[in-house]
């Protein structure tokens, strides 16, 4: 195979992934952050994807099951989100304006303040595995290969992240405050 | 609220689902990414080949350490935790845990150039600068995680074993790729002032 050849390869296999991959990652993102933040971060992750193209599992033929890629390519996505995360961090405590920087919350917001405070008081990789598994529909074990945890403990995580979600919602419908008991907390 | 209560009602509330930013641009996304890279990685055929050559070829500056010194590196728990909602989950940030790592000062200071290999197997590698030194205690600023925490600042603190913490050559406004193991920074794990070529190699390494 000469030069060329191979790196036509290589190509094609970096399209059909990015073909695969790039629209569930843009979501991926945009459920965790603004627009322009998603939009910088999935530029990095396909950088990210393209540089470790020979890694990504199972990307050899032309034909990719997004079920085979998509916990791979979201542990990268996840691992980029959280640079960019710390990037802005330092950037915004320099110039002192953490506190003001309005968060930025989905247009429909108003219907769900109620859930998205709920899932604010989870803690972040509660939240993660909580996430996952409804917006990104995958299954203990695709979440254990995103988040670096065992798929058993994965699996114990988001039983009680959901019952401590469920329980969140049910207090907030009642008009209570939202904040936990430490007979909860001492669950974790 | 049993689960497919639960889960509808997290269905309904995603928000990439209303979100009005247009669809990816397929053929730019792969563009971008393949120009984008021209710098860290060759043709990308010629890589594969190249890279065992590339490391031994690659001329390593190695940080003199004193044989005896005993530093430790504590992560600064300086990540602010983020308390509202970030666009209704703020998934990805995570609570940084302070760490206190040492430094490994029994080998000598010569050492075989690292491979993402080697590299791989450190719980810690990040790229950092250093703010200050004062004595034998050296700040870094973390600017990259390619592994391990989520600290935004490093102190590696110099015990004096060695007494003599000018080997350790951290200078300031200087900016290093560091690893760690089990708390111990190791003198031939790859520690070195960031290059291009290093950084690369980093990346290779822990960019999954």
């Amino acid at each position: 195979m000469t030069e060329e050849e191979a790196s036509k390869q290589l190509r094609a296999r970096f399209e059909a992934l990015v073909h695969a991959a790039a629209e569930p990652l843009r979501k991926f993102l945009l459920r965790r952050t603004d627009a322009d933040t998603a939009e910088d971060v999935l530029a990095e992750t396909l950088l990210v994807l393209w540089r470790r193209i020979d890694d990504v599992p199972l990307a050899s033929g032309r034909l990719i099951d997004p079920d085979d890629v998509l916990p791979w390519c979201y542990g990268v996505a996840r691992g980029c989100l959280a640079n960019a995360q710390r990037a802005l961090r330092r950037r915004a405590r320099l110039t002192e304006r953490l506190a003001r920087v309005p968060q930025s919350v989905p247009a429909n917001s108003t219907d769900h303040s109620d859930l998205y405070g709920a899932l604010s008081m989870l803690r972040a990789l509660d939240r993660e595995v909580v996430l996952l598994w409804a917006w990104e529909e995958l299954a203990p074990r695709q979440i254990a290969q995103v988040t670096g945890l065992s798929p058993n403990a994965v699996s114990i995580r988001l039983h009680r992240a959901k019952k401590r979600l469920a329980t969140q919602l049910r207090r907030k419908s009642n008009g209570v405050g939202g904040h936990e008991t430490s007979e909860e907390r001492s669950v974790r | 609220m049993n689960d497919d209560e639960l889960l509808a009602r997290l269905r309904a509330a995603d928000p990439a689902v209303t979100a009005s930013a247009p669809a990816s641009d397929i053929n730019r996304l792969v563009e971008a990414a393949m120009t984008a890279d021209n710098q860290t990685r060759r043709a990308p055929s010629a890589t594969r080949a190249a890279t065992p050559i590339d490391q031994t070829a690659r001329r390593g500056r190695r940080i003199a350490f004193a044989a005896a010194a005993v530093a430790v590196l504590v992560m600064g728990a300086g990540a602010v935790r983020q308390t509202g909602p970030d666009h209704g989950s703020g998934g990805a940030a995570k609570e940084a845990a302070p760490l206190a790592l040492t430094l490994d000062g029994e080998t000598s200071a010569k050492c075989m150039e690292p491979t993402p290999d080697l590299l791989r197997t450190f719980e810690i590698a990040f790229e950092g600068s250093v703010t200050s030194r004062n004595g034998d205690q050296v700040v870094f600023r973390i600017d990259h995680w390619f592994r391990g925490g989520d600290a935004d600042t490093a102190q590696l603190t110099n015990d004096g074993a060695g007494g003599d913490s000018e080997t350790l050559a951290f200078e300031i406004g200087q900016r290093y790729l560091v690893t760690a193991q089990d708390g111990v920074v190791p003198v031939c794990g790859g520690t070195n002032i960031a290059t291009a070529e290093g950084t690369a190699l980093f990346h290779r390494a822990f960019d999954k």
